[in-house]
């Protein structure tokens, strides 16, 4: 009988999983050691896998993976969207192989594709992880949370305990609450920072990282980023860039923008705010008129509009914001002043997506992935696993255009008819990836510890 | 001929992890329909999978193979440590280009498709698990070589125009990051800039 209540299925993903990088070929003892099994069970399986090709045996008593697991290279890394394609191009005669010479430099983030070895922090699971979590303020805080808890769910078996506290936004509570995980033993540290600045928080995750506690940063890191195995985030810079690029091609070049960002001081409004202005000083005919903050609320778009309508006395040609959080309150102001909407960038929010379909506006938006919960956890089992993992660990942003309105050099991944969730709240946040159709019919939270 | 428990759970191994291969599946019965396995175990065996970082959810909910299957995939070429590069690299190429980007091993006259991301230009371009070259090529590492790809459909031979860029070299096999081009055009400027860049990340990179 085996020592361990696991499936033969189990067990097969833990030997494949056993190999190094070079395949470095593995001794049947050592193999069967590490499963915790039986010698008639482990031989049995280990025979009927080099039978099927899954292994292939090297030299006397020696293994490494077999044809079969290299067959395992064959994956699509997503599902390609079945649209009609070519037809729905805003200018079909502009294929992407014809773009313009114009077209912006390529993007290359080298700290993608930097990597660390977590191989001594490896240990057996199930593992126990702490999370202090900044806050969950806002609804795109609370749907990243409940990414975390679908992934948590997903990989039960890995998982002793998720220790989840939240910090509301304030540092000194943070570094109670992060000692406070400490002291339950946790396995790993994720931690989404209160603020980027603080010193003290800095200081104690340095200390921790140099007894040798994982530390993985989640949507905001601080200044220091010496403590941390890895960062999971998303490009600010590009949720910017295209997001610019497409309202000065969707204007041909010529119109007058008025710019809603954010938080004011907050690193990734900063970020996209000076990607957009980037873009727009390239088209001599785009005058940015205004830039507000809105906080980041429904409020604070509404008001900035009302404000800056008072002054102009006419609507612009295309209102830039960076979340849609604050674009639906600027989308709300043009219709209750009866006006045509302009033009509007930023996701996110479900509303947003309902709004402007509903009403036709011209829209472009670029999600920040609540999904990046869920990467973070899987990302932690990584390093906890042993793997090299990437330094920065940055979720796809997805480009969201409705049909008919994508320009020259910005293309939809998803068209905004197919995105939005008729049937979910105003205030869901779509990027939140498969537990927002979980949470839709299951109970919230997790099994915290 | 009776099946011991061992077989059983590589074949089941086995159809859960192709069922994602031909199909987009968003829910997990429909996959265990895919497989071809009974409901009572199915559902046991897919959540095992995907706890085990075998198979994974996009954002729609639908089944893709997870990134631990992709890595042990690589490391059976001895390529492992390109795994965590795969993802970024692949998508950015993608975003770049509007074209297929994948990484593929060659090995003699064959080309094995390993981890894509479609392009809305050749969309229309379905991949296969593998290709044959015309001629064993001579690859230089960090050149970029346009290339006729051939595969059979049935018994007709078609071809697979791609763009290709050597990244690594092991003693049996050669990974190639490429593009799939428009089947009437060669490969332009900002692709074969765009892979030279890729090769240039991967290239930079130190574990």
């Amino acid at each position: 009988m085996s020592q361990d209540d696991k499936s033969n299925v189990q067990r097969i993903a833990a030997i494949l999983k056993g190999f190094d990088a070079s395949n470095t070929p593995r001794r049947t003892y050592d193999i069967l050691e590490d499963l915790g099994v039986t010698r008639s069970t482990g031989f049995g399986l280990l025979r009927a896998m080099v039978a099927a090709g899954w292994l292939e045996r090297f030299d006397h008593g020696f293994l490494r993976l077999g044809p079969k697991a290299r067959q395992m290279i064959f994956a699509a890394l997503e599902v390609p969207e079945t649209t009609e394609g070519k037809k729905l191009l805003a200018r079909p005669d502009l294929s992407g192989a014809e773009m313009p010479e114009n077209t912006p430099d390529l993007e290359w983030d080298p700290a993608l594709v930097r990597t660390v070895d977590a191989g001594r922090y490896q240990r057996p699971a199930p593992y126990r992880i702490g999370f202090s979590n900044a806050s969950t303020s806002n609804a795109w805080r609370r749907a990243m949370l409940q990414s975390l808890f679908y992934a948590e769910r997903i990989a039960q078996p890995q998982i002793d305990g998720l220790i989840v506290l939240d910090a509301q936004d304030d540092p000194t509570l943070q570094l109670q609450q992060i000692d406070e995980l400490v002291a339950k033993g946790i396995d790993l540290l994720l931690i989404s920072i209160t603020s980027v600045n603080d010193t003290a928080l800095s200081d104690r995750l340095g200390e921790l990282a140099a007894q040798g506690l994982p530390i993985v940063a989640v949507d905001r890191r601080p200044n220091d980023r010496s403590s941390l195995v890895s960062f999971v985030t998303a490009s600010d810079h590009r949720i910017g860039r295209i997001s610019a690029q497409w309202m000065a091609e969707l204007l041909s070049g010529q119109g007058r923008v008025w710019m809603l960002s954010g938080l004011d001081g907050a690193s990734p409004a900063l970020r996209r705010q000076q990607a957009a202005l980037a873009v727009f000083s390239e088209f001599p005919g785009i005058q940015v008129e205004n830039v507000s903050y809105t906080d980041w609320t429904e409020a604070g778009g509404y008001e900035a509009v009302d404000r800056v309508l008072a002054e102009a006395q006419r609507p612009p040609d295309g209102v830039w914001c960076d979340s849609g959080l604050q674009g639906v309150g600027s989308v709300k102001r043009f219709l209750d002043g009866g006006c045509d909407v302009p033009a509007h960038t930023g996701g996110d929010l479900n509303e947003m997506y309902k709004l402007c379909l509903h009403h036709k506006v011209p829209m472009a938006a670029l999600d920040y992935p609540a999904s990046m919960g869920a990467r973070a956890l899987g990302l932690a089992l990584d390093i906890l696993g042993g793997n090299t993992v990437p330094q920065r660990v940055e979720e796809p942003v997805q480009i969201v255009l409705p049909r008919g309105l994508e320009t020259p050099s910005v293309k939809a991944d998803s068209w905004a008819e197919l995105h939005v969730a008729w049937d979910f709240p105003d205030d869901a946040i779509l990027s939140q990836g498969p537990a927002l159709r979980q949470e839709k019919r299951s109970v919230k939270g997790s099994a915290t510890a | 001929m009776t099946q011991s428990a061992y077989e059983r759970a590589i074949d089941t191994f086995q159809a859960v992890l192709n069922a994602p291969a031909h199909e987009a599946h968003g829910s997990p019965a429909e996959l265990i329909r895919a497989a071809g396995l009974p409901a009572s175990s199915g559902y046991r065996h897919t959540a095992t999978l995907e706890a085990e970082g075998m198979l994974r959810r996009d954002a729609q909910g639908c089944y893709l193979p997870g990134m631990s299957a992709i890595r042990i995939g690589l490391q059976g070429f001895g390529v492992g440590r390109l795994a965590p590069l795969v993802q970024p690299i692949l998508l950015q190429l993608r975003q770049n280009t509007q074209l297929t980007s994948f990484l593929a091993m060659a090995q003699d006259l064959d080309l094995h498709m390993g981890p894509h991301s479609i392009g809305r230009e050749t969309r229309g371009t379905t991949l296969q698990r593998s290709y044959g070259f015309e001629t064993i090529p001579s690859f230089n590492i960090g050149e970029v070589t346009e290339i006729s790809l051939r595969w059979f459909e049935g018994r007709v031979a078609r071809c697979t125009n791609v763009a290709l860029i050597p990244v690594e070299s092991t003693a049996t096999s050669i990974a190639v990051i490429g593009l799939v081009l428009d089947a009437t055009r060669g490969a332009t400027d900002l692709q074969t800039r765009a892979l030279r860049q890729a090769y240039g990340q991967i290239a930079k990179e130190e574990v």
